[in-house]
């Protein structure tokens, strides 16, 4: 990038905001995906105006320009592929109204989802969010449409989204969307801002609805015999019909993987199933004789709610320490991140599973699912060393079936990530039919292409490229 | 450069997946900011060094040197990953390769010439007025305690005293602790060990007590890597929790700050509090971070000394927890001085080492 350039962007956030520093650019060329692709400089803008001016010089000078929150996103949204600038958005992070009377607030994107909670909790209120809550921002959850293990009774971000501020890629500062938790007003634009991964403006404020916090929660672990049984039980309790909070599915994989690491002494069985109900004092007692009694209907081993939080803590802590587990399951192998949201429609987890484990022993490649079944979807963990081509070519294949396998269920490729770079071939063709749409769409707010380019449907490469780690061939 | 040390580092290198959730605790980022500052953030940059796709310039590293060694991300890290080896790793492979800074270079002449790195001339004999002699208990006082807060070594030689333990004082050299955080080789930990380790056997002492995190955290960590131990090292706050100590009432508000090299690195959180516990009429109350969870005091891993402001706006963040009593205890001269800097003009919270209190408290003989 032209030291000009450099200049004028430099007036925009001033010296301070401005780094082309090798430490700068190496940070901010990767996020939590598996790519890699530096950028020219990193500005941290502070406010909308100072957003628009990078904006419209970016379209006026034609340089990309790529949106940041806290950089947690997994599939390569925040990686500069064409270069340009990254624009870390964390400065940006004011609670700026909160309307309780109302159920909404109005918040800058660099908001840390749980800073907002931690306000929020003040009124017993809450925003559900993913399980990076604890550093992700609200900008990067909107663009991603993000969601955790809660998404089966509470939503996604796109269900709290009322209203934004978004500075289009000319430059303009446009308003969508409104302050009521109804509007039919036409083109829900502020709706189609949620999962655009930065492709479409730079998302400056946002009107959030929010949520009662439950007054009570109850958490229960029940072990299968089989994978089916376990599978058996979720479409049960969903049908029935009770929506718990959460419910978390465990296969044998991850609690080996527990076990060995951690000793939890989690039972020796095909499934388990971690439980949540939430509610009223009076609607969780309920629930609980519920969920028992499906569970032992649907061939649960055991089946045991407590509402001591030591015990739920403990209880979770087995769900927690399985991603740490599955980094030391192996010395040489490490957790990589490929296939890591799929969902597929609730009644398909069992089979999807087996799937995902036949296909894990076909390519000798270990693969660890896991996933909010709640909800039907389902995270995998490849463990593999990320430094060997012989690993990342049975990673391709085996990631390439398990999609195929996901789309012949019914299911997305993508529950709550987003596309990406990573996802990107496979989303073209799930979503064949909606392509010509979306790229009118993008066409037309963004005619020369400057925001966050050649992700979604707009990426031509294969997934495993633009890698982050140095491959050898052996 | 060469990465000699990095390459034993590679399992980490890749075990981080980059997902940020260190930025949640790491003091440093809290302060600075940028996405490079994070443990995320310089486990970036080692990969960039490891594989060459980066050269060590001045900002990167600035940034490896932005880090207190406080552990607190591999207790946040889903994948556990070991930044603080990693980043001691980059250091070394750094010094190996002739790139410090003149602050650094100071502090490892002084420990290699004076056995200090503060640049004292004075030797511990000549600053206590006691001779080494034959003792089944040993006191290593550490540097920051000899030659910076005297009063913390003061506190526990009278402490000895008025237990009427026969107890020696030694011939110690600097510990190597900062030798080892700044990235010096083995060769220099081990010289340090040495001599320190020959000092204790000349005494014959069985229990060698310690009044500094970091010197306690080389002698159960480090040490043992050069050569086996004859003796057994233990905090002097350890020590203190198992004795029967007298101790008179202290009607104030206290609240207690694990020193992460003790806390984190060793897993001694009990006795401290174990000790605090023993004091009649004390109320005792935990900062919301504390024990697993304690954020640093920001003067570790050589930061102090390259980066007094950050260093300082870490202590502030810190003693701003620490609010809620009148007194903030720790147990490491190096903490003390450092939350010390932190304190707002305004506040009337005091700082001071268990040991300080320990011995106003104890009744004598």
């Amino acid at each position: 990038m032209e030291k000009q350039i450099i200049d004028r962007l430099r007036e925009v956030v001033g010296d301070d905001n401005i780094r082309t520093t090798t430490a700068e650019l190496y940070a901010y060329s990767t996020d939590a995906g598996i790519h890699r692709s530096m950028p020219d400089a990193v500005l941290r803008p502070k406010n909308t105006e100072e957003v628009a001016g990078v904006v419209k010089l970016a379209n006026e000078l034609l340089f990309p320009v790529v949106p940041r929150g806290a950089g947690t996103a997994l599939c390569g949204h925040s990686v500069p592929v064409a270069a340009g600038v990254v624009m870390d958005l964390q400065r940006m992070n004011a609670i700026k109204e909160l309307h309780i009377e109302d159920l909404y607030v109005v918040v800058e994107p660099g908001v840390i989802h749980k800073d907002l909670n931690a306000k929020l909790k003040e009124y017993g209120f809450f925003i559900p969010g993913p399980s990076s809550g604890n550093v992700a921002n609200i900008g990067g959850m909107v663009a991603t449409n993000a969601s955790g293990g809660n998404a089966v009774k509470y939503g996604a971000t796109r269900d709290y989204v009322l209203g934004m501020e978004v500075v289009l890629p000319t430059g303009e500062i446009a308003r969508f969307g409104s302050r009521t938790l109804k509007n039919s007003a036409g083109y829900q634009l502020e709706k189609l801002m949620c999962g655009m991964e930065g492709t479409l403006g730079v998302i400056t404020e946002v009107n959030l609805r929010i949520t009662p916090l439950p007054e009570a929660t109850a958490v229960a672990v029940a072990v299968f015999h089989t994978l089916e049984d376990a599978g058996r039980c979720v479409s049960n309790i969903i049908a029935y019909p009770v929506i718990p909070s959460g419910l978390e599915l465990m296969s044998r994989v991850c609690i080996e993987a527990v076990n060995k690491a951690v000793c939890l002494g989690l039972p020796d069985e095909e499934a388990i199933l971690l439980i949540e109900v939430d509610g009223s004092s009076h609607d969780v007692k309920d629930q609980i004789e519920k969920v028992t009694e499906i569970c032992k209907g649907s061939g649960s081993i055991s089946v045991d709610f407590t509402y001591d939080a030591e015990r739920k803590e403990e209880l979770w802590k087995g769900r927690k320490a399985m991603i740490p587990a599955l980094s030391k399951y192996h010395d040489d192998l490490v957790t990589v991140m490929l296939a890591d949201d799929m969902a597929v429609p609730m009644s398909k987890v069992p089979e999807a599973v087996k799937a995902f484990q036949a296909i894990s022993d076909k390519y000798d490649i270990i693969i660890a699912s896991y996933g909010h079944s709640g909800d039907g979807n389902l995270h995998t963990k490849v463990l593999m060393d990320p430094t060997r081509q012989s690993h990342w070519d049975q990673a391709e294949k085996a990631v390439s079936e398990i999609y195929e396998k996901v789309m012949e269920l019914g299911g997305t490729i993508t529950g709550e990530h987003g596309v990406g770079m990573t996802k990107a071939p496979f989303f073209l063709r799930e979503r064949e039919s909606s392509l010509e749409v979306m790229k009118v769409i993008k066409k037309g707010l963004d005619p020369n292409n400057i925001m966050n380019p050649y992700k979604i449907m707009d990426w031509e490469e294969n997934f495993i490229a633009r890698l982050r780690y140095h491959v050898e061939s052996e | 450069m060469q990465t000699d040390n990095l390459d034993k580092w590679k399992k980490e290198l890749v075990n981080c997946t980059q997902c940020g959730f260190c930025k949640d605790v790491c003091p440093i980022f809290a302060d600075v900011e940028w996405d490079s500052s994070v443990a995320r953030g310089k486990m970036a940059l080692c990969y960039g060094l490891y594989s060459g796709d980066i050269e060590p310039d001045e900002s990167v590293v600035e940034r490896l040197y932005q880090c207190t060694t406080c552990a607190d991300c591999t207790r946040r890290c889903p994948s556990s990953t070991d930044v603080v080896g990693v980043v001691e790793a980059v250091r070394k492979d750094l010094v190996a390769s002739d790139i410090m800074s003149p602050t650094h270079r100071k502090i490892a002449e002084s420990i290699a010439t004076l056995g200090n790195p503060f640049g004292e001339d004075q030797s511990r004999i000549e600053i206590f007025g006691e001779k080494p002699h034959k003792a089944k208990i040993a006191y290593f006082t550490g540097c920051s305690a000899a030659y910076r807060n005297k009063e913390i070594a003061e506190a526990g030689l009278s402490i000895l005293k008025k237990l009427g333990v026969d107890y020696t004082l030694l011939d110690e050299v600097c510990c190597g602790s900062v030798l080892g955080r700044l990235g010096f080789s083995d060769g220099n930990i081990r010289r340090q060990a040495e001599a320190n380790v020959k000092a204790i056997g000349d005494t014959g002492a069985e229990i060698v007590l310690f009044s500094c995190a970091g010197c306690l955290r080389m002698f159960r960590k480090e040490y043992p890597q050069f050569m086996e131990l004859p003796f057994k090292a233990l905090h002097f706050i350890e020590w203190l929790s198992e004795q029967e100590i007298p101790l008179k009432p202290y009607g104030k508000r206290v609240t207690y700050h694990d020193p992460c090299h003790i806390g984190r690195h060793l897993g001694v959180y009990d006795a401290p509090r174990d000790v605090i516990n023993k004091i009649p009429d004390v109320e005792f109350v935990e900062m919301v971070d504390n024990r697993e969870s304690a954020r640093c005091c920001g003067g570790g891993g050589g930061v102090r000394a390259q980066f007094p402001e950050i260093s300082k706006n870490i202590a502030s963040k810190r003693v701003d927890q620490a609010e809620i009593a009148d007194v903030l205890l720790t147990t490491c001269p190096f903490c003390v001085n450092n939350l010390a800097l932190g304190i707002d003009e305004s506040s009337k919270l005091v700082v001071k080492d268990l040991l300080e209190l320990v011995d106003e408290l104890l009744e004598d003989g």
